[in-house]
């Protein structure tokens, strides 16, 4: 169905209607998700580090670093905040998006949750090891050209999570927006009987 | 798209001049629009005052982020090369405009709730500014492409 653009204005509106009321239910939900994310990336750590020294917690809104230290314990090296913000637009887009059914809303709901869950828990993972790269990097006999690259890959990643929504989105909801035009051939009109063609065909 | 749009971000980062550039400019629009609004903006640098708030300007707060992703969205989608000039002709300064009313609210958000400050920078207007460059681009694109197309079919 293709949308004029005065039914995209009724959908900002109404997208910014939903985006208000889910922001200020923020609060209650946030830190639920946050557990969630946070406990993947927990487990996703021994992927990437050896020893795995890195261990997340979720505190309300943010979410702490922690080091393992084998002497001293886990010490507390920083904080995330706000690290899933993409969660009330991803959820206000698909409560939002016109000619969805409710059973299709549904399940898109669920399905972009548990992408945006994977993509959050990776993000974590990359924005702590960035963390230490920024409190380190300095002190670190560190090439120009790898230090660029590191600060390429640190505004990547800030892009990355400000869009991932918006891609999660897209990827799922995108052919209602932009349906696939009608690429089938055209059936052939039925071939008129040969009696019929005679007929026709008399002067 | 995807790979157009990690190449901007390289060639954003490799020219860091342009980087400071653009910091400047967006701190020097936004003074400029606190002092039509009688909040007295001032700017050094990167760094806006006013009666009001201050901050600085970094690259997280210019429009960047979404005019890139706008661009690459309007270059990659298949249409016409004027149509894409039109939309990047309307579609930029939407954009900055629309920036510009998120840093003037963020400042007076500052001034009178200091407590959700951090609310309306990190959760509501860094995902509202990304929601207005695809909204742009959904307009251009019905406007301007498939409008376009079917007035021509």
């Amino acid at each position: 169905m293709r949308r004029s653009a005065r039914k995209l204005l009724v959908f900002a509106a109404q997208f910014l209607l939903v985006f208000i009321v889910l922001t200020l239910a923020w609060p209650i939900f946030a830190p639920v998700y946050n557990v969630m994310t946070v406990g993947l990336a927990n487990a996703l750590f021994p992927l990437v580090e050896e020893p795995d020294v890195s261990w997340l917690k979720a505190e309300g809104n943010s979410v702490a670093i922690y080091v393992r230290d084998l002497a001293k314990g886990p010490l507390l090296f920083g904080y995330l905040d706000y690290p899933h913000s993409g969660l009330v637009v991803l959820l206000a887009l698909f409560l939002t998006t016109p000619g969805l059914t409710w059973r299709r809303r549904f399940i898109t709901i669920v399905s972009g949750l548990g992408l945006l869950v994977g993509i959050h828990a990776v993000s974590l993972i990359a924005k702590t090891r960035f963390e230490y790269v920024n409190a380190f990097g300095s002190e670190l006999p560190i090439p120009d050209s790898v230090y660029l690259m590191y600060a390429w890959l640190g505004r990547l990643l800030v892009a990355v999570s400000l869009t991932a929504p918006f891609v999660v989105w897209a990827l799922m909801t995108l052919r209602y927006w932009f349906p696939k035009p009608i690429t089938s051939p055209i059936a052939p009109a039925p071939q008129p009987h040969k009696k019929h063609r005679a007929k026709e065909a008399r002067p | 798209m995807i790979g157009l749009f990690t190449t901007l971000l390289l060639v954003l980062n490799l020219s860091t001049n342009f980087d400071e550039w653009l910091n400047r400019a967006t701190a020097v629009m936004l003074a400029g629009a606190l002092w039509l609004l009688g909040a007295g903006g001032q700017t050094a640098g990167t760094i806006v005052t006013s009666k009001i708030f201050s901050a600085e300007i970094i690259t997280e707060c210019t429009a960047i982020f979404p005019i890139m992703i706008f661009l690459a969205a309007v270059i990659a989608y298949p249409s016409g090369l004027k149509r894409k000039l039109w939309g990047i002709a309307l579609g930029l300064p939407a954009i900055l405009f629309v920036n510009l009313i998120r840093l003037v609210s963020l400042f007076y958000i500052g001034y009178w709730f200091p407590s959700v400050f951090e609310t309306a920078h990190l959760l509501v207007w860094q995902s509202l500014i990304i929601f207005f460059a695809v909204l742009f681009w959904l307009i251009w694109v019905e406007v301007f492409v498939h409008r376009g197309q079917m007035q021509h079919a």
